[in-house]
């Protein structure tokens, strides 16, 4: 299958199940909500090393407060990570953001599930640091407290909830040149941009170092993508790159439902076919470790 | 929709409307007329529910003309079809009327005496008229919305109660009586208009909202809880002023009590408040929170 030129791999992404949340950051105007949202996702690229991946998702659907918001998406692999990223990455950064409050952002779209798959209390826990002087508030049905600080108060749902969603949602920009490669990433993440419900957790939504699982050092889970290096092509014991490709950039797309990666991994492969590309792959694992499967050529017919 | 006389199918949607004949010599003891006690009854056997007028056992049907009639189908949380129960006449002699309900709509079109929605756990209580003393005293849930004034004791405890209104919302158009929300725990007490002395008397937590003005010694023997006075009013020597700013859940208040009814102009919700803690004879945990400006 070809795409505007590009070559579109027989092949397939391999993605895992995991536990995503969504947090609703507001504050007094965008630059300070953008702010707080930031810092929260920070740190948060891959979940080998940082225990969580996240990423703005974009605009807030539901500002519960009215001001202006950002949504943030989370993922981990246990709901305990998620309870324990969700305690330090509110409690850090956007407790400390000054006019920043936060919500459960899962809550406004929620109902296509039946259950979710946990409700963990954040606020219940971050209201301590109020020291016996926070105060909680129920409207609607939903328990916010109030915990005083030097500004004022921080306001923060007792819940947030949590769902079974899709982490490493992937496809490989195989191009000419390192320039083109970057730049075909970057109309990818343009585009994917627009979709709701799914982040890139990299730096500019975009991986140089994509990795194998495991290593010839035992004390490493994972390690480069040989099979993907271009200045490895002629030492590898097998290389994935065809003749002519001499830079590889990955984008991983982390979504709420397949359906969102889907669209996502749909809408960027398309973007990313200029010139200078020569292919489009995918990383899996021959399809035994991931629950969820997407094959390339399907996804864009 | 169709009128029946004898709709005894749970299945079934209705509507029971009862029509007031008579107001009786004395009041009467009505907690037998609730949503859940008329579902799936048919017209002889919602008349032949007892009333207690004075010492004497009456009926329902002695008082009121009843008509049933299939509806649309209309199901509340629990996906199980329940009776909308409408009723029409002045029954400001009729006590704890919905008295404990837990589901389902009661429309009164009209005025009620004391005790209406005591109890509630659940659902939706109008009242398109007056209500008595004691309007959802000890209500755990649901919605009470009166579109008129309400007597003393709204969502109050009882004599000899440590605890009041422990959830839900009542929403009050007009005036309220004495001691709103006297003891309440949880739960939002909303006044469109004043209201009497001893507003949030003992208050443990939950939300009481005055919009006009307040009467005397609001928040007395507070310990948590807030009070938000949209109209300055006195405040006891108790209350000590903190700071003035602008708490975020008003805004989320705000919302809410716009979608539940309660009208507030649109600039309300960007207001300042001036902070008051106290009672500070009883730990000072309690707030007042008075309007200070429209920013």
């Amino acid at each position: 299958m070809r795409l505007n030129g590009v070559t579109i791999e027989d092949t397939f992404a391999e993605a895992f199940t995991m536990y995503g949340a969504r947090v609703t950051v507001t504050a007094v105007n965008e630059k300070w909500a953008g702010h707080a949202a930031r810092a929260a996702t920070g740190f948060a690229t891959s979940i080998i090393g940082c225990g969580v991946e996240a990423g703005i998702e974009g605009p807030a659907l539901s500002s519960p407060d009215g001001r202006p918001g950002i949504d943030c998406l989370f993922f981990t692999t246990s709901k305990e990570d998620m309870e324990k990223q969700l305690l330090n990455r509110i409690g850090q950064a956007v407790m400390t953001t000054p006019t920043a409050a936060c919500y459960d952002g899962l809550v406004p779209d929620y109902g296509r599930q039946e259950q979710p798959a946990a409700r963990l209390k954040i606020g219940g826990k971050l209201r301590f640091f109020g020291d016996g002087y926070q105060s909680s508030k129920v409207i609607d049905g939903r328990r916010f407290w109030r915990i005083p600080v030097m500004e004022g108060e921080f306001l923060v749902q007792e819940e947030f909830t949590v769902v079974k969603g899709v982490g490493g949602g992937n496809f490989l920009i195989l191009a000419e040149t390192a320039a083109a490669a970057l730049a075909a990433a970057e109309a990818a993440v343009e585009a994917i941009h627009a979709v709701r419900g799914v982040i890139l957790p990299f730096p500019g939504g975009v991986v140089r170092s994509g990795s194998q699982v495991g290593s010839r050092y035992k004390f490493l889970k994972a390690s480069t993508n040989v099979a993907f290096c271009p200045t490895l092509r002629g030492i590898a014991a097998q290389t994935m790159l065809p003749p002519g490709v001499n830079a590889v950039l990955e984008i991983v797309i982390d979504g709420l439902t397949p359906e969102a990666v889907a669209e996502a991994m749909r809408v960027g492969i398309r973007a990313a076919c200029l010139e200078g590309v020569r292919g489009i792959s995918a990383g899996n694992y021959g399809g035994r470790l991931g629950k969820h499967l997407f094959p390339l050529r399907q996804i864009l017919q | 929709m169709k009128a029946s006389s004898d709709v005894g199918d749970e299945s079934v949607p209705v509507r029971i409307t009862l029509f007031l004949k008579q107001t009786p010599p004395v009041p009467v003891e009505a907690e037998s007329i609730n949503p859940e006690s008329v579902t799936a009854k048919d017209r002889r056997e919602i008349e032949d529910l007892p009333l207690w007028v004075g010492n004497s056992k009456e009926r329902v049907g002695d008082y009121f003309r009843v008509e049933v009639e299939e509806t649309e189908a209309q199901q509340d949380d629990d996906n199980a079809p329940l009776a909308t129960l409408h009723l029409v006449g002045d029954l400001s002699r009729f006590k704890r009327l919905g008295w404990g309900m837990s589901r389902g709509e009661m429309l009164i079109r009209g005025s009620v005496g004391p005790h209406t929605g005591a109890f509630m756990r659940g659902g939706t209580l109008v009242i398109q008229g007056q209500a008595g003393d004691w309007l959802g005293a000890h209500m755990q849930g649901g919605k009470i919305l009166v579109q008129g004034s309400a007597g003393n004791f709204a969502g109050a405890a009882y004599r000899g109660y440590k605890t009041g209104m422990q959830g839900g919302t009542i929403i009050i158009r007009d005036d309220a009586g004495q001691m709103l929300g006297a003891r309440m725990r949880r739960g939002v007490i909303a006044v469109g208009g004043n209201c009497g002395d001893f507003a949030g008397f003992g208050m443990a937590a939950g939300t009481v909202v005055v919009r006009g003005a307040p009467g005397l010694r609001a928040g007395a023997q507070m310990r948590r809880g807030t009070i938000i006075l949209l109209q300055p009013g006195e405040l006891l020597p108790t209350f000590y002023y903190d700071c003035t700013y602008g708490p975020l859940f008003w805004r989320l208040l705000y919302n809410y009590l716009q979608q539940e009814g309660f009208a507030l102009p649109p600039d309300y919700r960007e207001m300042s408040f001036k902070r008051f803690s106290g009672d500070a004879n009883e730990g000072g945990k309690g707030e007042i929170l008075v309007c200070q400006s429209l920013n």
